[in-house]
């Protein structure tokens, strides 16, 4: 369970978040959705605490995020916008390195090492060093670092994002099977078909404030219209100067 | 424990690194035997060179001193060049030293006159000396012997007008016959290794974090900030110790190895005491975690390693200038309170260290200030990796 309490957060004059309220429950897959610059990203960098809200807070599980921040990041495991990988380090050398990060140890540590390279099926790459590995073979490693300690909570930012059509559907396999265990799930995206046929609720935000949400129907009910599509283009608008410059 | 399993991970990730490799283990078994015996060796050599070699001579008048000119011939010592200029045969390099002996020179010795001559030296010339103390002691022994044919004649013992011997014996230990020298060197050296030995890898566990877009993922996991500056800081100072270890490690063998130059005869070599090259990296280790943290600090600003190397490259001349001032003053002996000036007193101690003059409480201030400074390092890099502005430069 995630609760999300008027987050704000504002980088000098620009205020990328501007009072976002929401809340995921366990065994659901909750999307936001919104165009470029929204304040998608910046708002699950503030979840995954490695930005300070200006105001506003949140609960990873009960757990206050300015008061707790250890106890937030134990509970979940994130994919961030911008992620890499070392260069130097095998997938297995990764795994084991962020496993240990979060507390992991001996034997318990490898067979979650196994299980995770067996989930994305890592396999046979994961005694290679990362640096040659394809894009998708390095969000495998990247999605695994994520779930290494198994965590029941998990904020994906764009998670298919620069994938093939394989990889792509990959990913969007083990999102459903997280969610049938319980997982509470929240992803941010801007491909409206993955929107639909992902998540069970969604948040339309658009500049840092949300301006729809509940399931993909109810949203697309809310703007009147058949399609995603349209009801995005119906709430966001005409992009702005700003954003269409 | 997080701490150890950043340290580890940052260790595993450096050793891959071929820069890593240059900067802790080349680097100081290569370069710093050749930095500091080669120039030794070089002077050394052509001191040799000068010593054996016979002087080239410019002499104008050699007319005028027929016995002189006999003399020196009969030394062996010296080639005659005959020529009416030999300041231009000097200035020219035909000659390595001139002489100009004015008419009637010869009659005025056996007149028992005052006779005149002029030497004539390019004294720009760094290992002219030699030479012309060559050519000025073959002269002093031609007047000596002309002064004992003169009291012969009288039936005067020559010892008479040579009251006492001198015989003059080296007391210096080889660590001070090479002091002045290495004396400014090895510590400028080993205070060099503190700060380039750990460099690429302070760059690597920060802006390289950072431009691998790893940074972010490693802030989501549940190691504190402190936990991971403290792991990422002992990483480095783990690899300026290597290298500032191996520096003077390489320096002992080299030592041993190399003569550094014969006393009569005898091969002179240093002795640099196990306990003094601890005692080297003890003295340097305030240092050590000094630059690390100041390096981290530095470098967590950049978004790449390029930009990185940019700031953290002008660190080296905070070292590179109390060095120097430390190397034009080698008997530089500070007051106590001196002892407070950081990386400088690191430098005064070392080279006292090696010369086997160091004093226990200048020891003792200069650790202690020392530590005071890397404490604050170490809080700046702590500080640095709070702000989200600097983290992520927003």
């Amino acid at each position: 369970m995630i609760e999300v309490m008027g987050l704000v957060k504002h980088f000098g004059p620009v205020r990328a978040v501007d009072g976002i309220s929401f809340s995921a429950r366990d065994g659901e897959v909750l999307g936001l959705l919104g165009p470029n610059g929204a304040g998608k990203s910046t708002t699950l960098r503030l979840l995954s605490t490695v930005l300070r809200p200006t105001a506003g807070t949140a609960r990873v599980d009960g757990h206050d995020l300015i008061r707790e921040p250890a106890a937030v990041r134990a509970a979940l495991g994130v994919l961030p916008e911008y992620w890499g990988l070392y260069g130097r380090l095998t997938a297995r050398e990764h795994l084991r390195y962020f496993g240990r990060l979060y507390g992991l140890d001996g034997s318990r540590l490898e067979r979650r090492i196994e299980e995770v390279t067996a989930l994305f099926a890592i396999g046979e790459y994961a005694d290679r060093r990362c640096e040659p590995f394809s894009k998708g073979m390095k969000q495998k490693v990247a999605l695994g670092r994520a779930l290494i300690h198994d965590p029941r909570h998990l904020l994906l930012d764009e998670p298919t994002a620069g994938l093939d059509v394989m990889s792509a559907r990959g990913v969007r396999e083990v999102i459903a099977r997280l969610r049938d265990e319980g997982c509470c799930l929240i992803l941010s995206t801007h491909i409206l078909g993955e929107a639909e046929r992902l998540c069970d609720r969604l948040e339309l935000i658009h500049h840092g404030r949300i301006v729809a949400s509940g399931t993909p129907e109810a949203v697309r009910n809310q703007a009147g219209v058949e399609t995603l599509e349209e009801a995005f283009v119906a709430l966001v608008g005409e992009p702005t100067a700003e954003e269409a410059g | 424990m997080t701490i150890r399993v950043i340290w580890f991970k940052e260790m595993l990730d450096t050793l891959r690194d071929r820069r890593t490799l240059w900067a802790m283990i080349l680097g100081p078994v290569l370069i710093m035997p050749i930095f500091v015996l080669l120039p030794q060796k070089l002077i050394q050599r052509q001191m040799e060179t000068q010593e054996a070699e016979v002087v080239r001579l410019a002499v104008a008048g050699a007319e005028n001193a027929p016995g002189l000119i006999a003399y020196m011939q009969a030394s062996g010592e010296v080639v005659l060049i005959e020529t009416a200029d030999p300041a231009e045969a000097v200035r020219s390099e035909e000659a390595a030293v001139g002489l100009v002996l004015e008419e009637g020179f010869e009659v005025a010795v056996q007149e028992e006159r005052p006779a005149g001559m002029q030497i004539l030296a390019d004294e720009s010339e760094l290992t002219g000396g030699v030479q012309v103390g060559r050519i000025q002691d073959l002269l002093a022994a031609y007047g000596q012997s002309v002064v004992e044919e003169r009291l012969a004649s009288r039936g005067i013992d020559p010892a008479l007008v040579a009251p006492f011997s001198i015989e003059s014996v080296n007391v210096a230990t080889p660590q001070e016959m090479s002091g002045a020298f290495l004396g400014m060197m090895l510590p400028m050296f080993i205070v060099l290794w503190a700060l380039v030995g750990g460099m690429y890898t302070a760059i690597d566990v920060t802006a390289g974090e950072k431009e691998r877009l790893t940074l972010e993922p490693l802030l989501t996991t549940p190691a504190g900030r402190a936990h991971l500056v403290l792991g990422k800081l002992a990483a480095v100072v783990t690899t300026s110790l290597v290298a500032l270890a191996l520096s003077v490690a390489s320096m002992l063998v080299a030592f041993a190895l190399v003569p550094l130059g014969d006393v009569e005869g005898e091969a002179l070599r240093l002795q640099v005491e196990p306990q003094t090259a601890l005692l080297l990296v003890l003295a340097a280790l305030p240092v050590v975690l000094m630059f690390s943290a100041l390096e981290m600090a530095v470098c967590i600003l950049a978004r790449s390693f390029k930009e990185a190397q940019n700031y953290v490259v002008p660190l080296q001349f905070v070292v590179l200038i109390p060095a120097i001032g430390v190397m034009v003053m080698p008997d530089l002996a500070p007051p106590l309170a001196g002892y407070t000036i950081p990386i400088f007193s690191t430098l005064v101690v070392l080279r006292d260290l090696f010369l086997g003059r160091v004093d226990v409480a200048a020891f003792g201030v200069m650790t202690a200030s020392s530590m005071l400074y890397a404490a604050l390092a170490v809080l700046l890099a702590l500080r640095q990796f709070g702000q989200e502005k600097v983290l992520f430069r927003v």
